[in-house]
């Protein structure tokens, strides 16, 4: 893989306190730390490639099931009421109420959909051994999305939801919940494989000098 | 100790390569040779573009706790709650884990967050040199938990897809609600606008 090739010594700045720091190629699991401030300069081995590619590729189809399959089902004197993933979205807007309504599509369905997609639009080509220009703007979104993708938070969210209205009603999990939580395990894998310090390195190569 | 700065270099926001900033041709702006992003020594207007977005939290959450953030309608009965309410009413029902929760994320790290990024501004502001390590690990525990506020806008945002049962039970968002999500996303782009950096160069001028 083009992305575990030996990483000589280098210099790099710190992030948090601009001291500059000499780092060398990690062990897996070894992380470089700044000497000055503790901050986390790079961590080491895990990052491979197949596996970036593999879980995004999972979590792309997790992602279509969580959208096409009910969320949650409310059962309350015989009445059903099936929600899916994006119906809170739906509803509020419906309520007049866009600016949640946006931030909660981007947050838990559109920042997770283009990490995920950017992750594969960029595994692909580096697996072959190529490198393009718009890579680099992909890169630099991908990694600004990492924040704002919040499934876990929303996640939480729903075990909050079911614990308010249990005492109300029933709640039936459906197909799509299952999913979304599957989703999560692999896209945090997806990204946690997906090292920037190497990527960098790698577009660095086809600068011409 | 060496700075990248003491060096002339500048270290790029987007990929991080450190590279030379042309420090005499002032005007002319510099670009990455790596990635293409503009290059800065430090993050322009870090302090006032960080002030402006934690003034403007610190104005809208006071909308966001006084303003109802959803409304319950069971058997025609409609009530309005608060987030602190909401918090005390779960508490009052016995769900003490899920209160706790929801006090944390939506009450306790909205403030932390406000006041311990207000604290670094001032602190960068007067040139402290008190604990700079320590409040680089401030800064990087806000980042950190800063997104797990979104929680109450997720709950509100399930329960009003969940319970739309017209004449049994209906639950709506409240305007709360909107000034609550404003300060959770204004604190977050308060701390990326933040550089952690401005804490450390009054050590070095010392030196
Ligand atoms: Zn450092």
């Amino acid at each position: 893989m083009p992305l575990n090739r030996p990483r000589a010594t280098t210099v790099t700045a710190c992030h948090d306190c601009d001291q500059l720091n000499t780092t060398v190629q990690l062990a897996p699991r070894e992380k470089s730390i700044c000497s000055r401030c503790g901050n986390i300069l790079d961590r080491g081995g895990k990052e491979v490639l197949a596996r970036t590619l593999a879980y995004a590729l999972a979590s792309l189809v997790l992602l279509i099931v969580a959208n096409s399959f009910p969320f949650m089902e409310f059962k309350i004197a015989g009445r059903v009421q099936v929600a899916h993933l994006y119906t809170g979205v739906e509803q509020l807007y419906a309520e007049g109420y866009w600016e949640l309504a946006a931030m909660v599509l981007f947050t838990s369905i559109a920042a997770p959909l283009v990490m995920i997609s950017g992750l594969l639009a960029l595994t692909i080509p580096i697996s072959m051994g190529k490198r393009f220009d718009w890579m680099i703007r992909l890169g630099k979104i991908v990694t600004k999305l990492r924040v704002w993708s919040m499934m876990e938070v929303f996640l939480l969210g729903v075990i909050v939801s079911v614990m308010k209205l249990s005492a109300m009603a029933e709640i039936i999990f459906g197909p799509g919940l299952v999913a979304f939580a599957a989703l999560i395990l692999t896209s945090s894998a997806s990204i946690a494989a997906f090292n920037p310090v190497p990527f960098w390195e790698y577009m660095d190569k086809g600068r011409s000098p | 100790m060496t700075t990248a700065r003491s060096l002339g270099l500048a270290r790029c926001h987007d990929c991080g390569l450190a590279s030379r900033m042309p420090s005499a041709t002032k005007g002319t702006s510099s670009c990455c040779p790596r990635c293409g992003s503009a290059l800065h020594l430090r993050k322009p207007n870090s302090l006032s573009r960080s002030w402006a977005l934690v003034i403007a939290a610190y104005l809208l959450y006071i909308p966001a706790n006084l303003l109802p953030v959803s409304t319950i309608v069971y058997l025609g009965n409609g009530e309005p709650d608060t987030i602190m309410s909401g918090v005390i009413m779960l508490f009052q029902t016995g769900d003490a884990p899920i209160a706790l929760l929801l006090f944390f994320a939506s009450i306790a790290v909205p403030m932390l967050k406000l006041i311990i990024l207000t604290w670094l501004l001032i602190s960068v502001h007067f040139r402290s040199k008190w604990k700079p390590r320590d409040r680089t690990a401030m800064y990087r525990l806000i980042e950190l938990i800063g997104r797990w506020s979104m929680l109450d806008i997720f709950v509100i945002s399930l329960l009003v897809a969940l319970v739309q049962l017209q004449a049994l039970a209906t639950i709506h968002a409240g305007p709360g609600a909107i000034a609550f999500c404003s300060v959770v996303v204004l604190t977050m782009l308060a701390a990326e606008s933040f550089d952690p950096r401005l804490i450390w160069d009054v050590m070095e001028e010392e030196a």
